[in-house]
Formats: C-alpha cells, sequence, structure tokens
C-alpha cells in the first residue's frame, strides 16, 4: 500500500520475475512512490512507459523479448519517463558503460535494498527535475531566437517597401501588436505574408 | 575521467576511508586526498579542487551538508556524493537541493559505489556539454542583439539605411582588424 500522498511519484517496474516485482512494491508500500505499472518484458515497460509516462522506470537488464537496457534507449530518446534507473544482478563493468551511455540515472545492483532504492530514486528524481527545466530553457531560448529572427525579417520588409528607418518599421510592428492585442511575432508574419517574403 | 584525477574522501570513520580507498584503488584511482572534518574538507576542496568526492553527512565541524553548501557554488563541475550510515528522505532531499550529485549508504560496496561513479561522471558529462552549448547559444543570441541594436543606432544618428549602416560597421571591422562584436561593445558604450 502506498501512503496517501498528494503528488506520489509514479513508478514502473519491469522484471521478469514476479517475486522482485513484488518485492519492490513493499519496498515502495508507504513512501511517495506509487508504483503504477509492472511489466516483466522491455517491450512491455517500453509500450507502458508510452502509455503512462511514469516519473521513474525502475528496470531489470535481462528481460525476455527486449532487454532493459535496449528499452532504455528508446524511453529516454523519445522522453516518455522522468528518469529512468537499472536495478540488476549485473555487475559487469560492460553493463554499467552501455547504461551509462544510455542516459540512464541510476544504476543498483541486486539484491534489493530499500534505503540503497529510495535515496538513489530522491535524488534521481530531483535531478531529472533540473534536466526538465533547462531543456525548457533550451527550448524558450530557441523560441526566442525565432521569433526574433520573424520580427528582423518583417522589419527589413518594412523599411524597403516604405522607406523608412529601421525605428520606424519597429514602431509599426509594436503598436499593431498592441492594437490587435496578438504577439509582435504574430504580425511579423503577417508583413512577412504580405510583402512577398516567406517566413521557413 | 582521468584516473589521475583527485578524489576527496571526507569521512569521520577512518574505516569508511579504507574501504572507500580499496575499492576507488582497485578501480585505478590512486590520487585520493581525505579529510575527517568538515573545516579540512573544504580547505582541500579550495587548495586541491578535487574532481570528485564522498562527504559524510557526520562530519565534525562542519557537517557534509554545510561542505557541500559551501563548495557548491564555487565549484559546480565537481561530482558530490553525499554518504550517511542510514536513508533519510529529508536529508536527501535537502543534500540534493544544495547540488549533490549522490546519496550513498553505508556500507560502502564495490557493487555500488562504482556504478553510482560510471553513471554519475557520464551525466556530468552530458550536463557540462548542454551547459556549454545553451551559454553559446545565448551568448550568440546576445550578441546579434547588440549587433542590431547599434546598426539601428548609426543608421538613425547618420540617416543611413539598414544595410549601409551594417556595412559602416563591416567597413571598421576589417579596416581597424578589430572583430565586429568588438566595435559593437565599444560603440554600445
Amino acid at each position: 500500500m502506498s501512503c496517501e500522498c498528494e503528488n506520489p511519484v509514479t513508478v514502473l517496474i519491469a522484471d521478469d520475475d514476479k517475486n522482485v516485482r513484488m518485492a519492490l512494491e513493499s519496498v515502495f508500500a508507504a513512501t511517495p512512490y506509487q508504483v503504477i505499472a509492472q511489466a516483466s518484458n522491455g517491450a512491455q515497460a517500453l509500450s507502458l512507459c508510452r502509455r503512462l509516462s511514469p516519473d521513474i522506470a525502475l528496470l531489470d537488464i535481462k528481460m525476455p523479448i527486449m532487454t532493459g537496457i535496449e528499452a532504455a534507449k528508446e524511453i529516454i530518446r523519445d522522453g516518455l519517463s522522468g528518469c529512468v534507473v537499472m536495478l540488476t544482478a549485473f555487475n559487469d563493468l560492460e553493463y554499467v558503460e552501455n547504461a551509462s551511455e544510455t542516459g540512464v540515472a541510476g544504476y543498483l545492483v541486486k539484491p534489493i535494498d530499500s534505503s540503497r532504492i529510495l535515496s538513489t530514486l530522491d535524488v534521481c528524481l530531483k535531478k531529472a527535475g533540473e534536466s526538465t527545466k533547462a531543456r525548457n530553457d533550451m527550448v524558450e531560448l530557441q523560441k526566442r531566437q525565432s521569433s526574433h529572427e520573424t520580427v528582423k525579417r518583417a522589419k527589413l520588409l518594412i523599411m524597403e517597401n516604405r522607406n523608412c528607418s529601421e525605428q520606424d518599421a519597429y514602431t509599426l510592428l509594436r503598436e499593431l501588436s498592441r492594437r490587435k492585442n496578438v504577439s509582435m511575432e504574430a504580425v511579423a508574419k503577417g508583413f512577412i505574408e504580405k510583402l512577398g517574403g516567406t517566413d521557413d | 575521467m582521468c584516473l589521475n584525477t583527485c578524489i576527496l574522501l571526507a569521512q569521520k570513520e577512518e574505516k569508511n576511508i579504507e574501504s572507500l580507498s580499496t575499492i576507488l584503488k582497485e578501480h585505478g584511482y590512486y590520487n585520493l586526498a581525505t579529510a575527517r572534518d568538515g573545516l579540512d574538507a573544504i580547505k582541500i576542496f579550495e587548495e586541491k579542487s578535487p574532481s570528485i568526492a564522498f562527504v559524510d553527512t557526520a562530519l565534525p565541524l562542519a557537517d557534509g551538508l554545510t561542505v557541500v553548501c559551501n563548495v557548491r557554488q564555487e565549484n559546480k563541475d565537481c561530482l558530490i556524493a553525499v554518504t550517511s550510515s542510514a536513508y533519510n528522505k529529508a536529508l536527501v532531499e535537502r543534500a540534493a537541493g544544495l547540488g549533490a550529485d549522490g546519496f550513498i549508504i553505508e556500507p560502502f560496496s564495490i557493487d555500488y559505489v562504482i556504478p553510482w561513479l560510471m553513471v554519475s561522471l557520464a551525466e556530468k558529462r552530458r550536463q557540462r556539454m548542454f551547459r556549454n552549448e545553451f551559454d553559446m547559444l545565448c551568448s550568440d543570441f546576445n550578441e546579434q542583439l547588440m549587433l542590431e541594436k547599434t546598426i539601428g543606432m548609426i543608421s538613425e544618428q547618420n540617416k543611413m539605411s539598414y544595410e549601409q549602416a551594417r556595412a559602416f560597421i563591416e567597413k571598421l571591422s576589417k579596416e581597424k582588424e578589430m572583430s565586429v562584436s568588438k566595435i559593437v561593445q565599444i560603440l554600445q558604450k
């Protein structure tokens, strides 16, 4: 039984051994971690992550149909889970290296130790939040750049078309944006369309 | 990460220093610095700038979280694991909030410490690359904004067209053998 948290952290566990899955469920009992799905192979884990977007995917490595590493690769690439942590019996450095390069947030070797699992997940979750924020900052910056480019192209077209200064073209775009209550980028796109430029 | 990289073991208990030393030496890390209290740990951070640190929450004089708090502002790249004898969720979250990259529970074992180290080093590399890319994009964008502002300023002041003002700056850059961004910086001042 999970604790009655307002914002539980959702976890998907994937292991081909049912006893391991049950043991993990008991690790998460009375914690903010809520097991929302269980999978017995990598392909099932991947499909459940696609459907449920858990905060954490806790994956075994050696599973039938698709290994945990293969599933992790796709889960990370497509951003299907906040983070991926491997929990496996394999301690060979080759496996650890492989998982590290895939981009997993944690790698734990069995036997199951609740303190190690919980502390690892706590840290991974925090780091995942920071990575998401960093990615959002990057997207925001790229949007600003793209919007700026559009406004700049519109300004140049207006300057050429109306034989006015850059400041006048800017003022025109800003005033229209204010009056129509739409973004300057939207106004700029309108000008680009009207004055014959292409907005690609 | 180079095996010659300095690793700080800041642990209250000698047995923890011994067990971490054994694990790390077995994997080729021999450049180890040790501290038995928080003040010594901070001193070693300042003097040796270790790339990796295992910092005990129970350090005397200044505890592990105080150490992390003190060094993290200055040293963003060091990989820091806070270590503790027991799991305490609030403590883990505080450590992570202060910038710790991991929270390792004693006893230390090779199967626990080495995978953490390898995964965290890879993550740190990715973070560094991402941060560099972001900083570069930001700086390029800011430079572009400054250039456009300067072009606008010159075209207003000299009654030039936008293109003429741009050409003027480019010509100055060529004649004075200075980069466009340097000229923009000077003109904006």
